[in-house]
């Protein structure tokens, strides 16, 4: 069941209902039945056991972390880095070989192919359990804030094991902390109709980003990439331009109705997306965009790697030898290229998901620095005003331009298909397109088109409405009655306009002829 | 409290809205066989002030016309018919016609009983869009969901707007005011034809071979028993019916024959060489395609059902011999009358024009 | 050491991390009152606090110490 159904809300509700009736201390089990009902419902059931053993392996790594530190303080130090070792080593591991294998395997086949040799290679089609890229990483944030004593590790099992496969978010994040969840988790939460309705009108925000827009601009997108040579040219930035938005509603409208699911519960989870778009530089954006991934990257990866002795010793020696920038700059460069790597890699098994996700954007930022000093210089002889709204729209296109490129791999088949990509693009130079009723072939008519336009302004608009405070709270905040309308006429909105279900086809009604 | 308050009086308002979306959204099929004024045109009719109805798919439309059965013997009648119905949906469509009115007399014509030609979900939805939401309702769309396999889900049925919603590029003015129009359906279902189809040369079939029957699929037998029963249960004499086919074989009839005589109830089928002669059935004026009757098989159709009906023993003469003139029923007869005319014309033209291309034929 | 001269070292790495001899840090400074501290420049000056003053914090502090206060707490208990 996806999240943009029926089904799930009807799977919502029913849970909501349980949560609320049954006793407050049943709360966390009634949610973690729900969470194992879900996977049930979305996954294969029996590949439930890698997230068994990824919850067992972490709960009993962190209550041995626990009696280690307090039986044996003398050599707690080796003891528990062993034991945090080995059980990240058991995740990561599981992660690696379900996800990775087939990815190693490729290589493998390109490296025998380029060597000649006359070995054959086969993939494997193992299926991994639903969301493990997701929950390895919460689960492992845990393991890591316990090993780092930053937090006490939980005794009860199934509130280890609910914060581990907490449903709303087991398909797509976002990618939360114990001390953020597992303590809301553990909570006793009342039941507060507002709270409910608050929740209840992002999911529906959610559909409307989902539904309304992300899924009809994926029409437009997906023939163009599905057919380059005959979408050449001009199509193929065109694609290029429109996939940030459509990535961004889906990601995002995903984002909302989980969210606003857990509100519904009274757990709040941390955001994801931060108008995005209105980033200046392409660091930024990815502080703005798919937050909790960048949040656990920084500091599970990144922090350690800089703060590591092999890292200090390398920049006190470039320091001396180079010095003092050369020094900073080249240590945390080969850290970001580590990041950045990893934030490819997670993506996908794929080497487009590498550059596309990942060094494309390491070798955006590093650019950026390098010519920060050239670029200082350029905006102080032609006197641009960094401050004006024309600048910042400026750097927001700039970073849009930079995000796209990357995005436009993202989309591709492969890295070679990506490359073949943008060589369509430079095919043809055909601005004739815009006009000629091309867009109008695509699977979106003439109204869909306009519709689709008016439904991006709204959304753009409401984004900067809701750029310091939730919209839904300025609504709430006024008369009842203009919030009460607002609600049911976006509901309307979702409902005519979404893009859902099998489609209206006036010729299959031919049988009231008969 | 007052939060609770608010919260149901906005779930309220949200409820008038999906109506109204519905109102606005499904589509008003209005020409050919017309299933939205026949069906609001059934609920827009008195409460318990008709004798008989008319069930069935779009033979059953062609072939009765109420108003010549007014006319002719003032039984009040309706055909609550769909096109291409399954029999699933008349057994619900009979229970729910038996909430509104209390009819002495059902007429089943059985050709959903035994067609097997593949449904579109389309024809469902003209069957059940129109039917008011009740119990019976999504016991109807349940039963539809377990038995065929189309893609459609059942919250389709019970929220319109998940189906429809994508007709907003082409609502027409008509979708907003058709709710508020007067129901009132002068042909009662009737379908008029005014199309000749000559080529038959049939004259009704004679039963060699009583023993030759044809398949049914199971759901098929089983709810036409279950509209028996249902039939008895209510007190309603059903009478099982076939209108007449330019083409049809004896293994139709005896599996209907069989059923009808295992529960004792009749069988008129316009197709035995008999009732077509005694119904002056004449292939070469009267059939407008290879499945339905035209203006005169119609007039022929009825006028024999009304004859039948009177007869026999369905409890009908009595009430008839009571009944006063009805005055809303004489002046849709007026307009039945009015609209027949260019009909019949259209019908006479059609049928010399058949005869001339066909002059050569016979020669 | 003491805290006010713990606090003058500290002002000495500030100033050399962010390349501005106008800083001076107090208990309650956080990222927020310096300009270009920002989650990169973090961990910099948190390794050049750790060379400065021969001691190291763990992973578990540098992403939850609050304040320059609570990084003299610190310092305090480990510094040699």
């Amino acid at each position: 069941m996806s999240l943009t159904s029926l089904n799930f809300l009807v799977f919502l509700i029913v849970t909501g209902i349980c949560y609320y009736i049954l006793p407050k201390r049943t709360q966390p089990y009634c949610l973690l039945v729900a969470s194992i009902a879900f996977y049930c419902m979305v996954g294969e059931p029996w590949t439930f056991i890698y997230l068994f053993v990824s919850i067992v392996s972490v709960y009993a790594g962190t209550r041995l972390m626990e009696w280690i530190r307090k039986n044996k303080p003398q050599k707690q130090k080796k003891l528990c880095r062993i034991v945090f070792v080995t059980v990240l080593l058991c995740n990561l591991g599981i992660l690696a070989v379900l996800k990775y294998t087939n990815f190693m395997i490729y290589n493998l086949a390109y490296l025998v192919k380029l060597l000649h040799l006359d070995i054959s290679v086969h993939t494997v089609s193992w299926a991994a359990s639903l969301g493990i890229s997701y929950y390895t990483l919460q689960i492992v944030s845990y393991l890591t804030d316990v090993y780092w004593e930053v937090q006490r590790p939980q005794h009860n099992f199934f509130r280890v094991a609910l914060f581990a496969c907490f449903f709303p978010q087991m398909v797509s994040g976002p990618i939360s902390r114990y001390s953020e969840l597992g303590v809301q988790l553990e909570q006793e939460h009342r039941f507060s109709l507002e709270q409910v309705e608050r929740g209840a009108c992002r999911i529906l925000w959610g559909f409307f980003k989902k539904l309304v827009i992300s899924e009809k601009l994926a029409v437009i997108v997906n023939a163009i990439y599905a057919d380059p040579v005959g979408y050449h040219g001009l199509y193929i930035w065109t694609a290029m331009l429109l996939f940030p938005i459509q990535i961004y509603t889906d990601f995002s409208g995903c984002m909302d109705i989980v969210l606003g699911a857990a509100e519904c519960f009274g757990i709040f989870l941390p955001e994801n997306f931060r108008t995005p778009f209105f980033s200046r530089t392409i660091q930024e954006f990815w502080q703005r965009w798919h937050i909790t991934l960048g949040l656990w990257l920084k500091d599970y990866v990144m922090y350690p790697i800089l703060k590591s002795n092999h890292f200090v010793a390398m920049g006190d020696k470039l320091k001396k030898k180079y010095g003092r920038k050369i020094g900073k700059q080249i240590p945390l460069y080969i850290a970001m290229l580590v990041l950045w790597f990893c934030n490819g890699i997670w993506h996908g098994n794929s080497w487009k998901y590498i550059i596309g996700v990942g060094l494309w954007y390491w070798f955006a930022i590093i650019m950026g620095q390098i010519f920060e000093p050239v670029s200082k210089r350029m905006i102080n002889i032609l006197h641009i005003p960094t401050e004006s709204v024309v600048w910042h729209i400026f750097q927001s296109v700039r970073t849009y331009i930079v995000y796209g490129i990357g995005a436009l791999f993202f989309c591709a088949t492969d890295l070679r298909n990506g490359a073949f990509l943008i060589k369509c693009g430079f095919l043809e130079f055909n601005p004739q397109i815009f006009t000629d009723g091309s867009f109008l072939q695509m699977g979106l008519d003439g109204y869909d088109l306009v519709m689709l336009g008016i439904m991006i302004v709204f959304a753009f608009v409401i984004s900067v409405l809701g750029r310091n405070g939730y919209v839904r709270d300025k609504i709430a905040a006024k008369n009842p009655l203009f919030g009460g309308f607002i609600w049911i006429m976006l509901l309307v909105i979702v409902l005519v306009f979404g893009s859902y279900g099998n489609g209206y086809n006036a010729s299959s009604f031919i049988y009231a002829k008969f | 409290m007052k939060k609770g308050f608010s919260f149901v009086a906005w779930l309220l308002a949200c409820i008038l809205c999906l109506t109204e979306l519905k109102n606005i959204f499904v589509p008003k099929w209005t020409d050919d066989l017309a299933p939205t004024y026949t069906i609001d045109g059934f609920y827009a009719e008195e409460r318990d002030s008709l004798d008989v109805i008319f069930f069935g798919s779009s033979q059953a439309l062609y072939g009765f016309s109420p108003m010549e059965m007014y006319e002719n013997t003032g039984i009040k009648s309706y055909v609550c018919a769909t096109g291409s119905q399954s029999i699933v949906c008349t057994y619900y469509w009979i229970r729910e016609a038996l909430k509104y009115q209390k009819p002495k007399v059902i007429v089943l014509d059985t050709w959903c009983a035994l067609d097997e030609s593949v449904l579109g979900d389309g024809a469902m939805h003209c069957t059940l869009d129109y039917m008011r939401f009740s119990p019976n309702k999504i016991e109807a769309v349940m039963a539809i969901d377990k038995i065929y396999d189309f893609e459609t889900s059942p919250s389709e049925y019970f929220l319109p707007i998940l189906k429809y919603h994508d007709r907003w590029k082409e609502l027409t003015a008509e979708d907003f005011t058709y709710q508020f129009q007067d129901k009132d359906f002068f042909l009662k279902g009737h379908r008029v034809g005014e199309s000749i189809y000559a080529d038959s040369k049939s004259e009704g079939i004679i039963v060699e071979d009583p023993e030759n029957v044809c398949d049914m699929e199971d759901y098929q037998a089983q709810y036409l028993q279950k509209i028996i029963n249902y039939c008895k249960e209510k007190d309603v004499k059903l009478l099982l019916t076939k209108t007449a086919l330019p083409v049809y074989g004896e293994e139709s009839h005896n599996t209907i024959q069989k059923i009808a005589d295992e529960n004792q109830i009749p069988f008129l089928d316009y197709n035995m060489h008999e009732v077509w002669a005694d119904a002056g059935m004449n292939y070469l004026t009267d059939f407008a395609d290879i499945l339905h009757l035209n203006i005169n098989g119609a007039t022929k159709t009825t006028s024999y059902m009304g004859e039948y009906l009177l007869e026999h023993d369905f409890g009908l003469s009595e009430a008839v011999k009571v009944s006063e003139p009805d005055e809303t029923w004489n002046e849709d007869l007026k307009r039945y009358q009015e609209y027949l005319v260019p009909k019949k014309e259209q019908l006479e033209e059609n049928i010399r024009f058949w005869e001339a291309v066909h002059a050569n034929d016979e020669q | 050491m003491t805290r006010e001269e713990v606090f003058k070292a500290l002002d000495e790495v500030f100033e050399e991390v962010f390349d501005d001899a106008s800083i001076h840090v107090g208990e309650t400074t956080t990222a927020k009152d310096i300009e270009d501290w920002d989650s990169l420049e973090h961990i910099n000056l948190v390794v050049a606090i750790e060379k400065r003053f021969s001691m190291k914090f763990t992973m578990g502090e540098v992403t939850t110490m609050k304040n320059v206060g609570e990084m003299v707490d610190i310092i305090l208990e480990r510094a040699q």
